[in-house]
């Protein structure tokens, strides 16, 4: 018997010049908060949103596709884990000897990744990424309705039929009519 | 301008020097804690072993029926003090764990030390 294995696409959002100022205003008082080194508002496609602080923006660039690749496998491993319940990842903590990184989920859209030095505290960054996260959330549930027309998508691929199903799709891609 | 951790490093600091006091940690509930004086205290293993102590706390309270706790006070046969204050700010729910020393008056310093927490929790930034 195949065993169904079901994937979320992430859904995209786009947000008007209003909300990415609200957006900034939001970073710049968790980044007031905590003394955070620096913030990347990120999304679960692998966009960059905004970027507060000490890094480049081509590196946040980069640094957002990472996140995005990240954020999916420890969210398949979460899934794993729960034994197929609807589980959700909340949030993610890194820590190094001198820096740490916090990141925060927003409806499964949005990563808010908080990196800081080890004199802040982590309860601190915890508690301020949360505040910033419902502000982040009004946006987006605003921006989902009026800008976007995103819409959940799950894939689901059967495990043993999946070579066919990916040779069957590209046959039927490079099919001549003769 | 400062950060929360820094104004709050230095009320605590303030209180410490007031109050003649060896050591303050402020943590969430559940033991994560926010800051403490002097900086490089072991704040982490004192938040969580507080937790534990507020957990037995909970218990009791839940069993007796009593209304919230305000304080418990842990005093040692030298005569130092633990003392773990429980307030909430913002809806969260804060604890303040002070070491005093023998003798030393600390509900004073205390109350004023958490009235400062809540009023920087609750200032907005006006820098931006």
């Amino acid at each position: 018997m195949s065993s169904l294995t079901a994937f979320s696409i992430p859904r995209s959002v786009a947000f008007s010049m209003e909300q990415m100022e609200k957006i900034k205003e939001c970073l710049d008082e968790l980044a007031g908060n905590t003394g955070a080194w620096s913030i990347l508002l990120t999304d679960t496609t692998g966009q960059l949103i905004d970027v507060h602080g000490g890094i480049d923006k081509k590196i946040a660039d980069a640094l957002a596709v990472l996140i995005a690749g990240s954020y999916a496998a420890s969210a398949e491993f979460i899934k794993i884990l729960d034994k197929g319940k609807d589980a959700h990842l909340s949030n993610l903590s890194l820590e190094t000897t001198d820096y740490s990184i916090f990141s925060i989920i927003v409806d499964e859209v949005l990563i808010l990744n908080v990196a800081f030095e080890n004199e802040v505290k982590v309860g601190i960054v915890r508690v301020f990424a949360t505040e910033a996260r419902h502000s982040l959330l009004e946006i987006v549930r605003e921006a989902l309705l009026t800008n976007s027309d995103a819409k959940d998508v799950n894939l689901r691929f059967t495990d043993s039929d999946l070579n066919q199903f990916l040779n069957d799709e590209l046959e039927k891609l490079t099919e001549f009519e003769m | 301008m400062d950060s929360k951790q820094e104004l709050w490093e230095k009320a605590l600091h303030k209180m410490n020097k007031e109050g003649n006091f060896k050591a303050a940690v402020l943590s969430l509930e559940d033991g994560l804690p926010l800051v403490s004086s002097p900086a490089h205290y072991e704040d982490e293993t004192a938040a969580a072993m507080v937790t534990l102590l507020n957990e037995t706390v909970k218990r009791i309270n839940h069993q007796l029926r009593l209304p919230r706790v305000d304080e418990i006070s842990i005093v040692g046969d030298d005569r130092t003090r633990l003392i773990c204050r429980y307030f909430t700010v913002d809806s969260h729910e804060l604890l303040l764990t002070v070491l005093a020393p023998p003798d030393q008056s600390y509900r004073r310093l205390t109350n004023q030390a958490m009235k400062e927490i809540e009023r920087i929790w609750l200032t907005q930034r006006t820098d931006r």
